[in-house]
């Protein structure tokens, strides 16, 4: 770590690095990770970033890293944060522009040996079904009031028009919509960018994946959840898409400026914030919540598609597929909950940006399927390896704001990644994996080679040995459709 | 010191696009950014002009003018899939900014290499040298 920076990174125990307060933090900052993976950490700025996070006033207990964290803009990628309700703030750059950015899991009563032999005939269908790579346009034109309507609801007005079950629903985080949402307090820019990229999976990191469970390190948990070895699975990671992108840029520009009147230090413009108590924060959280719905209804979408092409790609009954979701969560995210602030139950407002909520067992927000388990925390990795479903712990309720890691976690520039794989063959060495993909941008395949991320099984390995979430299953890709 | 090429560059950025423009006057550090910005997004395409808007900005600072700028080049292209052919600033202070934004439609089967989500404010800087103006933008993808 170079000896510039202004802090002290500290060993506290195998898998925790502390930040000592010094300077202007108003919280020391702690990151989760160990020896393998904290070359990668010290490589980069994200460090910097959670030590200019812990300056954000009203921040409680730590300005948490996740094993995943990498270098983003203002908050790390990976960041956890919470506030304190009168004193503390808001921070568009804490929750990203990609707002409920977030994957989803659906299981398949169709095993490996069944499906291996038509992967390609599926993965070619959902790419042409499934709208996806950059600026990409859906199929669904809404005009303002039914846009409206959308945002309001989220996953429900895609159940309502016909796309999921209403079952879904409590398989969602949040059940699929944010309260408070007000989308009279969105701009018609943001109206605009997002009109028609409902139903879209987007570009970059953003995919549809088939796996399998490769593994699975919890019985009893995976039989509760219907999950078998061999069970063939289907992944979605998308967002608001240019809908958030919009919003998040409109509050920032807004909040760089209300920051001077708040006489708010900070040591990153990116970072900009404003009190929980302005009518600039009840704005921004009417306007994240609407990004956040058309997220969840986007998924809804998305994972409908998913499922009735490939019913039509292999000439199947939905009762063969028995397709059914297992949970979605929210990656970039601003939410009040309830949590123990020095002993006492306290509501607060966690932003995860790149995190993922980790509640255990018992906790009231879960729906009961989910209660004596703890919920669902969907890892996903990068597309040649493996992902992860793991369940809630207790930990993460005492230590991180209910928070686990969101992915492997980039640590390769796409500069760098294009530099490495010159002359390799990405398409060739995922299938020699057995991981047939299609993607559109054409350098798509390259940027997101496997190694451009960290090994996502020792990320999860941090996870579990901080008590943050246990480990349930392992999923192997099998076909990816990239943006 | 040489006065470095006006121009732009791409800078390393584990998750990102971080870019440094150089120009010998503010006027074409802007003008710089934007052409950068439409490489970023196209490398390598110019488009004959086809249509004009007027564009009038007013900030607080000359960073926040840059990203204001930015992200107006940003919204046209992903809503309109205008893309830049080039851009005439009339008027240039640290704070305002009149020009006009001048573009044509992208070339058939020409796909855009990113998607630009935002323009940041991270690490954001626009410095007076000797030699002229730099600035550094990160933008997230």
């Amino acid at each position: 770590m170079p000896s510039d920076r202004p802090f002290k990174l500290v060993q506290v125990d195998e898998v925790r690095w502390k930040i000592p307060r010094t300077g202007g933090m108003r919280v020391p900052g702690l990151i989760y990770t160990d020896t393998t993976t904290l070359p990668d950490i010290e490589k980069d700025q994200s460090a910097e970033q959670v030590y200019n996070v812990a300056h954000l006033p009203g921040i409680i207990g730590h300005s948490l890293a996740m094993p995943d964290v990498h270098w983003g803009y203002g908050f790390p990628i990976g960041g956890v944060a919470a506030f304190d309700l009168e004193e503390g703030v808001v921070s568009p750059g804490g929750v990203g522009y990609d707002i409920n950015c977030g994957v989803r899991l659906a299981l398949t009563g169709m095993d490996r040996e069944t499906i291996f032999p038509r992967i390609r005939k599926v993965i070619d269908f959902l790419f042409v079904k499934i709208p996806s790579g950059l600026g990409s346009r859906g199929g669904i034109h809404l005009n303002k009031n039914e846009m409206s309507k959308m945002l309001k609801l989220g996953a429900a007005w895609a159940v309502r028009q016909g796309m999921g079950e209403e079952s879904d629903l409590e398989r969602i985080e949040e059940r699929g919509a944010l309260d408070g949402a007000d989308p009279s307090v969105v701009s018609d820019r943001a109206f605009e960018r997002g009109k028609d990229q409902l139903g879209t999976l987007g570009s970059g990191n953003h995919f549809l994946e088939i796996g399998f469970i490769e593994q699975i390190f919890d019985e009893k948990t995976a039989a509760e959840w219907g999950i078998f070895k061999g069970q063939v699975t289907v992944m979605v990671h998308s967002g608001s898409r240019g809908f958030g992108y919009q919003v998040c840029d409109e509050f920032l520009a807004r909040m760089v400026k209300s920051v001077r009147e708040e006489r708010i230090e900070l040591p990153d413009r990116q970072l900009a914030c404003t009190r929980l108590n302005t009518s600039l924060a009840r704005e921004y959280l009417a306007a994240m919540a609407c990004a956040a719905n058309f997220a969840f209804a986007n998924r809804q979408i998305l994972m409908h598609l998913a499922k009735t092409t490939w019913e039509e790609a292999i000439g199947i009954s939905p009762r063969e597929l028995k397709f059914r979701l297992l949970y979605d969560v929210c990656h970039n995210i601003a939410k009040f909950e309830t949590h123990d602030v020095n002993g006492k139950q306290k509501k607060v407002i966690v932003h995860r940006k790149g995190a993922t909520r980790s509640f255990p067992a018992n906790h009231p927000a879960l729906p009961a399927i989910y209660r004596h388990t703890g919920q669902p925390v969907l890892i996903p990795g990068d597309m040649g390896r493996a992902s992860y479903v793991l369940a809630g712990e207790e930990g993460a309720m005492k230590e991180t704001f209910g928070s686990a890691c969101h992915g492997a976690g980039r640590i390769l520039s796409r500069h760098e990644a294009l530099r490495q794989t010159k002359g390799r063959s990405i398409e060739r060495e995922l299938q020699d994996e057995n991981v047939y993909p299609r993607w559109v941008g054409r350098k798509t395949l390259r940027e997101e080679f496997p190694e451009a991320y960290k090994d996502v099984s020792l990320v999860v390995d941090v996870v579990q040995r901080a008590g943050l979430a246990r480990k349930v299953a392992k999923i192997h890709p099998m076909g990816v459709v990239k943006g | 010191m040489k006065s470095p090429e006006s121009g732009w560059t791409l800078l390393d950025h584990t998750a990102d696009i971080r870019m440094e423009v150089r120009g010998h006057t503010l006027a074409e550090l802007f003008e710089n950014a934007a052409l950068g910005l439409m490489d970023i997004l196209l490398p390598g395409t110019s488009v004959a002009p086809q249509t004009e808007s007027a564009i009038s900005l007013r900030e607080d600072t000359t960073e926040e003018l840059l990203v204001g700028w930015l992200r107006e080049i940003v919204f046209q292209y992903q809503t309109a899939g205008l893309v830049l052919a080039r851009v005439e600033i009339l008027e240039v202070t640290e704070k305002q900014l009149t020009g006009k934004l001048v573009y044509g439609p992208p070339p058939e089967n020409c796909q855009p290499e990113v998607e630009i989500k935002g323009v940041t404010y991270h690490g954001l800087t626009v410095q007076a040298q000797d030699w002229g103006y730099s600035a550094k933008v990160v933008f997230d993808i």
